[in-house]
């Protein structure tokens, strides 16, 4: 019986947490409020009682508020089936369960409001935790990323849909993996992609980069095995570009993105795109050039086709705004940066997402390139578990692990939200990241990437249509923060 | 005296030492491999082609591409080996993979036929096929 009332009261405080908070977020985004489930005919009602007087038992405390209670429904035409009498002891507030197997919610909710005792009356919402999967290396904390980036929450509202496809260009994808299988798509001729290194219908990993990526934006999730990506259901094409040393020259790059073009334009629904790769160019170099144009153009495309395009910042541990010469690089010393830019980072057109990355404490990590000007957005890359081509799961680092998380996360809002364009599923990506002083002045956005902000999307993103043209907003804030401290020397002087 | 002579010497010492670093060529990151013989043609947008939709567009953009490959085909005697359909349809520049024999096995043939598409006013851009590493793993510990 005191277990019972325990549960009612605890069920009750939070129907009146639900009560009080809920719609708070929606008003100060001056947004329509999210409609909530609530269990028909029932309905959770604030009744005030004062205080248990002296020499009150707690038995006959609660005999009175039960009667009242009982009273209170019955005019309304119901009947109370569950009180709180330990809170309304401790706060002289009764909440009150009320059901009616006659009325519908709004009905009673309208009879009790009428009652002068009622102070309030509202549906019994339900509440539900955040779905989390049990994928073992979910659930035995390795997925740091997934909490990272919010994604237990937002898995409330989609965990995606095999009805979306997400393409990765890498080192193919080992299709046949336990945790990927179920979740690898098959594009208009009935492949699951092409491998343009060796000009084939197999698009089979050789090297572990494609499939680790490919894990992260969509290793099949809740299956009890293995990692849970950030979809757990999508429909993943592999499109081979690079070899087993991940090389690969522009022609396949480009014949890569002419594949994701050509099955979009023929009516697969391919959102998104992942591009973990990428290269130094110089423009003043008239070959490098002619290749930045070549890859401009079919980037262009493919962002034209209404695909998202996400690509990595890039592991050389540059300010891409500002590279350096030998020695910048502490993994290749030998390299001079000075001159060029990374590309297709560098690249500028309105679907396209550059990405650098944090690490758990949600900084950036040194190896990971930078930029306000180029690169829009944080995202998990030290420390990530995924599929790997060897069949096992295997722990990586760079940017190109933090990429798929907002390729996937494009996917996962493609899924919630089918009708939205390129253009709005991206805004609610770069509007809704998570602000941190780590990356202010570091990337456009100022944050990382946030997906259950990202699917309530109570922000909106105002920092242009490219990487090049997005440091504005950005930048400003950053270098008057750096003038604060001048001015208020000169101030004091 | 002495004080002249070490500074002297340091000046010496540190030209000898840059001069090889200002001499030597710019160490290019992710070392790049030329394939001979073997180009990416990009020709300007074309906006005749851009005005159509649907249909109307992909047959507009499969004549425009028809005729950039004879010009090809006969003005610099490449074969034209691969046509990016779906990239041209989309942005309106006709885009091409082509090759030539003679190219892959001469240096001078190869940069003779690059410098003479690239002052082609009919063409924006080309670009020999170059193969580069493009993925990397940090392997310094944070």
């Amino acid at each position: 019986m005191e277990g019972d009332m325990k549960m009612r009261d605890l069920r009750a405080w939070l129907a009146a947490a639900v009560l009080l908070f809920l719609p708070l977020p929606a008003l100060a985004s001056g947004q329509a409020p999210v409609k909530r489930e609530h269990v028909p005919g029932e309905a959770i009602i604030v009744v005030e009682t004062g205080l248990p007087g002296k020499g009150l038992s707690a038995q006959q405390f609660g005999g009175m508020l039960s009667a009242a209670a009982a009273n209170i429904a019955s005019q309304a035409g119901g009947r109370s089936v569950g009180i709180t009498s330990s809170i309304a002891s401790v706060t002289g507030k009764n909440l009150v369960l009320v059901r009616s197997s006659e009325k519908t919610t709004e009905e009673l909710l309208a009879e009790l409001r009428k009652n002068p005792a009622v102070q309030s009356a509202a549906p019994n919402y339900r509440i539900r935790l955040s779905r989390t999967p049990n994928d073992p290396y979910y659930t035995g904390g390795q997925l740091w990323g997934m909490t990272a980036i919010k994604a237990p929450t937002a898995w409330d509202t989609s965990v995606g849909s095999k009805n979306v496809f997400a393409v990765v260009l890498d080192t193919g994808i080992k299709y046949d993996h336990p945790d990927l299988a179920a979740n690898m798509g098959r594009d208009l001729e009935g492949n699951y992609g092409y491998d343009y290194h060796n000009g084939d219908l197999d698009p089979m990993d050789d090297n572990g980069h494609g499939t680790h990526v490919a894990g992260i934006i969509g290793a099949a999730g809740n299956n009890d095995a293995g990692v849970a990506g950030v979809n757990w259901a999508v429909s993943l094409l592999a499109v081979k570009v690079l070899d087993d040393e991940g090389s690969g020259d522009i022609y396949d790059l480009v014949s890569g993105l002419e594949y994701v073009t050509d099955q979009k334009r023929r009516g697969l629904n391919i959102r998104a795109a992942n591009m973990s790769l990428g290269v130094w160019l110089d423009r003043s170099n008239a070959n490098e050039a002619a290749a930045i144009n070549a890859m401009s153009t079919a980037c262009r495309a493919v962002s034209d086709q209404g695909v998202i395009l996400a690509v990595a910042s890039g592991n050389e541990y540059q300010d891409i705004d500002n590279p350096g010469g030998y020695f910048s690089n502490p993994d290749k010393m030998w390299e001079d940066y000075r001159g060029m830019l990374p590309y297709p980072a560098a690249f500028s057109h309105p679907n396209m997402i550059t990405v650098s990355a944090i690490n758990s404490s949600y900084r950036r990590p040194d190896f990971a390139n930078y930029s306000p000007r180029y690169v829009h957005l944080a995202a998990p890359g030290q420390g990530i578990w995924s599929t790997y081509h060897n069949g096992g799961y295997e722990e990586l680092n760079g940017t190109s692990m933090a990429t798929p998380y907002v390729a996937g996360a494009a996917a996962l809002l493609a899924a919630a939200f089918p009708s939205e364009s390129a253009g709005q599923i991206r805004s609610r990506i770069l509007g809704n990241v998570t602000k941190t002083s780590n990356l202010s002045g570091i990337v456009a956005s100022g944050g990382y990437l946030n997906l259950d902000g990202a699917v309530k999307n109570e922000q909106t993103w105002d920092g242009g249509d490219g990487g090049g043209g997005c440091s504005a907003t950005a930048a400003v804030p950053a270098s008057l923060l750096l003038l604060l401290p001048l001015g208020l020397l000169l101030w004091k002087k | 005296m002495k004080s002249t002579v070490i500074l002297f010497s340091v000046l010496f010492l540190i030209s000898v030492l840059c001069f090889p670093l200002q001499a030597a060529e710019k160490a290019k990151p992710a070392e790049s491999r030329v394939i001979q013989g073997e180009f990416l043609v990009l020709f300007p947008e074309r906006q005749a082609v851009l005005v159509f939709e649907g249909k109307e567009r992909a047959a507009a953009t499969a004549v425009m591409l028809d005729m950039q490959a004879e010009y090809l085909k006969v003005r610099y005697g490449v074969s034209v080996e691969n046509t990016f359909s779906a990239i041209s349809e989309t942005t309106g520049k006709g885009m091409f993979f082509v090759t030539c024999e003679k190219a892959k096995e001469s240096v001078e043939i190869q940069e003779k036929l690059l410098g003479d598409m690239r002052a082609d006013p009919f063409i924006e851009a080309v670009s020999p096929n170059e193969v580069r590493k493009m993925i990397s793993v940090p392997v310094k510990p944070q």
